[in-house]
C-alpha cells in the first residue's frame, strides 16, 4: 500500500512534473517581440505615401521653395518665416511620395518614440504615445485642400517640427535629471509583455485603418481632385474622367477637372452629364481665412484649358500675391507666356521653376518651348489650348464669373469645332436653353451628328411651344425617354427638385432634362455664387 | 609650440586670410579676340553715368570658366574685378568711387575678357562716360506685385543711389490681416526734398499721410463738394500746397491683349489742398472733361494736367461714365494743359492747350517740368492715361521755349516706358520701363544732356545683378529726392493705426475756367 501510494505520489508527481512545462509553455506562447515603433513608423509611411499621396503632392506643388533669399524674401521677412521655409523645404521630398511619406513618418515616429520616454508610458499605455501623431494626421485630413488653399502647405512638416523640437528638448532635460535610458527608436523592448505589444500593434493598425477611413470618406473630393491635378499634368485625361465618375458626390473642384479632360478629349459633350450635379460643401477657406467657394482652385486651369491664356494668367498671377509663389501655379503662368509669345516673360518664370529643387525633368520638357515656337503649336496638350483661343479682344468682365463659363456662353465666334462644342457645353451647363438654339444651327452646318445632350436640349426648348415642335425632328427613342421621364418625375409632385432628383438619377443619369430640371439646384444654404474676395481698395 | 610649428601654424592662418578675403583678378595676357556679341546684364555698356552711382555691377551672359572686367581711365589708372564660371562681376565700391569721381566729364573705357579652357578671349570694349552732374542720391519707390485687383505685402522704399543701401519707408501688415490690410501708393515729395512729403493710404486705416518738419498728420480730403478722393499728386515747390487729382478709377481685363489691364478713370477733376489750414478747393470741376496728373512748374506760378475730352453732357451718374470709358477706352486721349497760378490771390488762369496730343492720334500722361523750367516731360501712348499697361507708351519732351516736341529715342525702347522723375539738377531722369520682360516694371535711369536730349538709359544697380531677375515685384512711382526720408516706419505705422484722419473742410477758390 505504501509502495503504491508512493509510485502513485511518484506518479502523481512525476504527472505534475510534465504538466508543468506545458503551462510554462503555454505562458510563454510564442509571439515574439516586435518592434512596435517600427510597425507605426511603417503605418504612417503607408498613410502618407499611398493613402493620401495625391494631396501630399499637390501640397508640395502648391508651394515654392528655393535656395534664393530674394525669390524667398516674402516668406523669409514673415515673422516666423525661418519656420515655414524650414516646413517648405522638407516638404519638397513629397515630390516623390515615397519619399515624403518616409520622412514625415520618420518625424512622427520619433514623436512617439520621444512622448513614450518622457511620459514612462507602460504596458497598454504607450499606445497613447502615437495619438498626437495621429491626430495631427487626423486634422490634416479635415483641413482637406486648405491645407494649402487656406494654409501655407509647409505646415505638413513644420508643425511636426515644432513638436520634434520641444520633444527633443523636454528629453533632454529628462534624460539629465532622471538618467534614464533612452532606448534606440526600432530596437525590441525584450521586457515588455509580447501579449501586450502584438495589443499595441493592433492597436496602432486599427488607428490607421481609421485614419485611412477617415482619409477616403472625408478627405474623399480633395483625394480625387488632387489625384486628377496629378494625372493633369501627366495628360492622363481618361484616368481623370475614371477618377470623376467613381466618386458618389462629385464636388465643384472634380467636376471642374472633369471638365478639362472631357474638353481635352473632345468628349465634353458625350460625358459631361454622366455625373450627377449636386455640389457639395467643400468647406474651402481663402488665404484670408474666410469662407470660399472654391473657385479660384480650378479657374485658373479651367480658363487655360478653355483657351482663356490671359485670364488663365490673370487668376494665377492674383494667387501668387495673395499666397505667394506657387510652383504648379509658376509653370501654368510660364505656359501662358509661351502661347502669348511673351517670351523674356516665360523665361523669368522658368528661372523660378528651374531654382526649386526636383523640377528639373519639367524644366527639361518646356525649356526647348522658348526657342522654339512650333514646339509650342505641335505639343498635344498644348496645340488643344491653342485651338481654343478667343479670336477677338474682349474684357473679362463683359462676362459672367467664372470666365471660363462666361466667355463660352457668350462667345459667337471660334477658331475651331471644339471652342462651338465648349460653347455649346457651358449654355447646357448653365442652362441657358436660347444659347444652346443660337448655336444649334452652327452645329447643324457642320453636317455632324448631333450630340444627344444637345437634341435633348433642342426638344426641350421646343416644348415651350408644343404646338410647333415637329416631333419627327428627332431621334424616337429619346421623345420616348422624354415622356417617361416627365411621366416619373410627375410622381414626385411637390417634391422639390432637390429630392426629385435624387429619385430619377439612377434610371435618368445623362439625360439632359434630368440636369436641367434637377440637378445643380441653388442651395440656399451654399450659395452657388462666386463671392469675390475684398482686401481693400482696388489696386491702381 | 616649437618655431617651426609656429611657421607652420602663421603660414596656414595667412592663407587662410587671403582665401577668406576673396581673390584679386589681373587683366588678362594673351588673349584673343572674341567673335561672339558681348552680352551682359544689365546692359551698362555705353552709356553716361552719374558720378556718384554706386558700383555697376552686372553678370556676363556668357558660357566661360572665368571673366574678368577691366576699367579703365584715360589717366590709365583701372580698377579690375572677376568672376567664376556664374559671371557676376563686382567691383569694389570705394575703387569704384574713386575712379569715377577723379574722372568727372570723362570716358571711362570697359573691357571684358572670358577664359575658355586655357584661352582668354576678349570682347569688344565699350565706354562708360562719367557726367559732370551727379545725380540725386535718392531713390523712393514702391514694390509691389503687377497684380490685378488683389494685394498683399507692399512698402514705399528709400534707395541710396550711391550704394546699395535700402531704407522701409513704410510697409504695410506681413501676414494676411483682413481687418488691417491697407495699399499704399502715391508717395510725392515737395520739390526734391523730403522735408515735405505725402503718400495715401487705402482700405483700412485709410487717409493721407503728410509728413512736414518732423510731423505727422493723417488728413481725409474727401468732401462732397469733390468727385472722390485726392489721388495724384503735385507739391507747390514752395509753399505748402498740393493739387491733387480727383479720380474715379477702374480696372477692366483684357482676354486677348498683351497689355493685359486697361486702368481707365471714369471721371478726373483737379483739387487744391492748402496744408496749412487743411482745406480742399475744386480746381477744375468738369463733367465732360477729366482732367488729372497735375504738376507745378518749378516756379510755382503754372501748373500743368492732361485732360481728356468726352461727348458725355452734364452731370451723369457713374452707371453712365463706366459703361462709356470701357467702350471708349481706345478713343479716350488725353491732352496736354496749363494754367496760371496767383500766389497772391490763389487764384488759376484759364486752361491753355500745351500740346493737342489727341489731333496726333496720342495721349499724355504724368506731365513733369523740368527744374530748370525748360522741358515738359511726359509719357506719350496710343491712348488712356495708365500708361505703365500700355507696350506703345514711350517718354517725350516738348521744349517750353521752341515748342518743339520729340520723343527721348536713346532712353526710350520698345516695351513700356513711364512714369518720370527728374533729379534736382535738371540733369537725370529716372523712369519706370519694362523693357526687360514686358511685365515687371524697373527703375532706368537717363542722362538728360544740356541740349535737351537723353542718352541711353540704364538699370538701378544692384549690389547682386541677378536681383531684378529674381525679384517678384515691380518698381512704381520713382521719386528722386536729395536728401533722406528722415522718419521711421514705425513712426507712420503708429499714424496709421492709431489717428483718426483730419477731415477737411471745402472752401471755394477762384479760377477762371471755362465749365462746371
Amino acid at each position: 500500500m505504501l509502495k503504491h501510494r508512493t509510485q502513485s505520489r511518484a506518479k502523481h508527481h512525476s504527472v505534475n512534473q510534465s504538466a508543468s512545462p506545458a503551462k510554462i509553455q503555454k505562458r510563454r506562447l510564442s509571439l515574439p517581440h516586435i518592434p512596435l515603433l517600427l510597425v507605426a513608423f511603417l503605418l504612417f509611411w503607408l498613410f502618407a505615401s499611398v493613402v493620401y499621396r495625391y494631396v501630399f503632392y499637390m501640397a508640395e506643388q502648391n508651394t515654392y521653395f528655393a535656395f534664393d533669399r530674394v525669390a524667398m524674401y516674402d516668406v523669409l521677412s514673415t515673422p516666423g518665416g525661418w519656420l515655414i521655409m524650414a516646413g517648405r523645404f522638407f516638404l519638397l521630398s513629397f515630390h516623390w511620395p515615397l519619399l515624403g511619406g518616409l520622412v514625415l513618418s520618420l518625424f512622427l515616429t520619433i514623436i512617439a518614440w520621444l512622448i513614450d520616454y518622457v511620459f514612462r508610458l507602460r504596458g497598454w499605455w504607450r499606445a497613447l504615445s502615437v495619438i498626437p501623431s495621429y491626430a495631427f494626421l487626423a486634422y490634416i485630413v479635415s483641413i482637406q485642400l486648405n491645407l494649402y488653399y487656406e494654409l501655407d502647405p509647409g505646415i505638413l512638416f513644420y508643425v511636426p517640427l515644432i513638436a520634434l523640437a520641444v520633444m527633443t528638448v523636454v528629453t533632454l532635460i529628462v534624460r539629465l535629471v532622471s538618467k534614464r535610458h533612452l532606448r534606440s527608436l526600432f530596437s525590441l523592448n525584450k521586457i515588455e509583455n509580447p501579449l501586450v505589444e502584438w495589443g499595441r500593434g493592433l492597436i496602432y493598425l486599427l488607428m490607421f485603418g481609421v485614419l485611412s477611413v477617415f482619409a477616403l470618406k472625408t478627405g474623399d473630393s480633395a483625394l480625387r481632385t488632387a489625384h486628377m491635378q496629378t494625372l493633369l499634368q501627366q495628360n492622363r485625361y481618361d484616368e481623370m474622367i475614371d477618377v470623376c465618375k467613381g466618386m458618389k458626390h462629385p464636388t465643384r473642384t472634380v467636376c471642374a477637372y472633369y471638365a478639362i479632360a472631357l474638353s481635352q478629349t473632345g468628349r465634353i459633350l458625350d460625358g459631361m452629364f454622366d455625373i450627377f450635379y449636386q455640389y457639395p460643401n467643400i468647406h474651402l477657406k481663402n488665404k484670408t481665412f474666410i469662407d470660399d467657394f472654391g473657385t479660384n482652385y480650378y479657374a485658373a486651369d479651367c480658363n487655360f484649358y478653355s483657351g482663356l491664356i490671359t485670364p488663365a494668367y490673370h487668376i494665377n498671377m492674383e494667387q501668387c500675391v495673395i499666397g505667394g509663389l506657387n510652383v504648379y501655379r509658376l509653370k501654368y503662368m510660364y505656359l501662358c507666356c509661351l502661347i502669348n509669345g511673351e517670351i523674356p516673360l516665360a523665361e523669368k518664370y522658368l528661372r523660378y521653376i528651374e531654382q526649386m529643387p526636383f523640377e528639373g525633368q519639367w524644366v527639361k520638357k518646356y525649356r526647348p518651348m522658348l526657342y522654339n515656337s512650333k514646339l509650342i503649336s505641335t505639343d498635344p496638350a498644348l496645340a488643344k489650348v491653342i485651338e481654343l483661343e478667343p479670336v477677338s479682344d474682349a474684357f473679362e468682365q463683359s462676362f459672367s464669373v467664372p470666365t471660363f463659363i462666361g466667355y463660352n456662353n457668350s462667345m459667337l465666334e471660334g477658331r475651331s469645332e471644339r471652342a462651338l462644342m465648349n460653347s455649346l457645353a457651358s449654355c447646357l451647363y448653365t442652362k441657358n436653353l436660347p444659347g444652346v438654339m443660337d448655336r444649334y444651327g452652327a452645329l447643324l452646318q457642320l453636317g455632324q451628328q448631333l450630340p444627344k445632350v444637345v437634341e435633348e436640349a433642342v426638344l426641350l426648348y421646343s416644348i415651350r411651344d408644343p404646338k410647333n415642335v415637329d416631333i419627327s425632328k428627332f431621334t424616337p427613342y429619346i421623345v420616348d425617354i422624354f415622356r417617361n421621364f416627365m411621366s416619373q418625375a410627375a410622381q414626385y409632385k411637390g417634391k422639390d427638385a432637390k429630392y426629385k432628383g435624387q429619385m430619377l438619377k439612377n434610371q435618368y443619369l445623362g439625360f439632359y432634362p434630368l440636369y436641367y430640371f434637377y440637378e445643380n439646384v441653388p442651395d440656399d444654404n451654399y450659395n452657388e455664387t462666386t463671392k469675390v474676395m475684398k482686401l481693400g481698395d482696388r489696386v491702381n | 609650440m616649437t618655431p617651426n610649428s609656429r611657421i607652420y601654424f602663421l603660414s596656414l592662418l595667412l592663407a587662410f586670410l587671403l582665401t577668406a578675403c576673396g581673390r584679386t583678378y589681373t587683366v588678362p595676357q594673351n588673349t584673343k579676340p572674341t567673335t561672339q556679341k558681348l552680352k551682359i546684364y544689365p546692359d551698362y555698356t555705353n552709356i553716361v553715368i552719374p558720378p556718384n552711382i554706386a558700383p555697376l555691377n552686372f553678370m556676363v551672359r556668357a558660357v566661360g570658366d572665368e571673366f574678368v572686367a577691366q576699367i579703365v581711365a584715360p589717366s590709365g589708372k583701372q580698377i579690375v574685378s572677376g568672376s567664376d564660371e556664374t559671371g557676376i562681376i563686382r567691383f569694389d565700391s570705394v575703387e569704384w568711387r574713386n575712379l569715377l569721381y577723379s574722372n568727372k566729364g570723362q570716358s571711362l573705357t570697359a573691357t571684358i575678357y572670358v577664359k575658355r579652357g586655357d584661352q582668354w578671349y576678349v570682347y569688344p570694349s565699350y565706354y562708360l562716360q562719367v557726367a559732370e552732374e551727379p545725380i540725386d542720391p535718392y531713390l523712393s519707390y514702391r514694390l509691389i506685385e503687377p497684380g490685378y485687383e488683389l494685394y498683399r505685402q507692399l512698402g514705399l522704399y528709400q534707395r541710396n543711389l550711391t550704394n546699395f543701401d535700402v531704407h522701409i519707408i513704410y510697409e504695410n501688415n506681413r501676414t494676411e490681416d483682413d481687418k488691417n490690410s491697407h495699399c499704399i501708393n502715391c508717395h510725392n515729395y515737395q520739390n526734391y526734398s523730403t522735408k515735405r512729403m505725402l503718400f495715401h493710404v487705402r482700405g483700412n486705416h485709410g487717409g493721407t499721410i503728410i509728413a512736414e518738419n518732423g510731423k505727422i498728420e493723417k488728413i481725409n480730403p474727401k468732401n462732397d463738394s469733390l468727385m472722390g478722393n485726392a489721388v495724384y499728386p503735385s507739391w507747390h515747390p514752395r509753399r505748402n500746397w498740393v493739387v491733387f487729382s480727383s479720380n474715379k478709377t477702374g480696372q477692366v481685363f483684357h482676354i486677348y491683349n498683351k497689355n493685359k489691364i486697361e486702368v481707365l478713370d471714369y471721371g478726373s477733376d483737379l483739387i487744391f489742398y492748402n496744408a496749412d489750414t487743411h482745406e480742399v478747393s475744386n480746381v477744375l470741376k468738369t463733367s465732360s472733361d477729366w482732367e488729372t496728373f497735375p504738376c507745378w512748374a518749378p516756379s510755382g506760378d503754372r501748373i500743368y494736367y492732361c485732360v481728356a475730352h468726352t461727348s458725355l453732357i452734364g452731370d451723369v451718374s457713374d452707371s453712365v461714365t463706366i459703361p462709356y470709358a470701357i467702350q471708349h477706352y481706345r478713343d479716350l486721349r488725353y491732352n496736354l494743359m496749363t494754367m496760371s497760378f496767383d500766389e497772391h490771390t490763389m487764384t488759376f488762369g484759364k486752361p491753355q492747350l500745351v500740346y493737342d496730343c489727341a489731333a496726333h492720334g496720342l495721349s499724355a500722361s504724368v506731365p513733369r517740368v523740368s527744374p530748370d523750367g525748360k522741358y515738359l516731360l511726359f509719357t506719350l501712348g496710343k491712348y488712356g492715361q495708365f500708361h505703365i499697361w500700355h507696350r506703345s507708351s514711350d517718354l517725350y519732351v516738348k521744349n517750353l521755349a521752341t515748342g518743339q516736341v520729340y520723343p527721348l529715342r536713346a532712353a526710350n525702347s520698345s516695351n513700356v516706358d513711364s512714369y518720370h522723375s527728374w533729379s534736382s539738377n535738371g540733369r537725370w531722369i529716372a523712369f519706370s520701363s519694362r523693357r526687360d520682360d514686358g511685365n515687371f516694371t524697373r527703375t532706368y535711369i537717363t542722362y538728360f544732356d544740356h541740349q535737351g536730349h537723353a542718352h541711353k538709359a540704364f538699370m538701378t544697380p544692384q549690389e547682386d545683378p541677378r536681383f531684378n531677375l529674381r525679384l517678384f515685384k515691380s518698381f512704381n512711382v520713382p521719386e528722386l529726392t536729395r536728401d533722406a526720408v528722415p522718419y521711421e516706419s514705425s513712426q507712420f505705422r503708429q499714424v496709421i493705426y492709431n489717428t483718426d484722419p483730419t477731415i477737411c473742410k471745402y472752401r471755394e477758390i477762384r479760377s477762371q475756367h471755362i465749365g462746371k
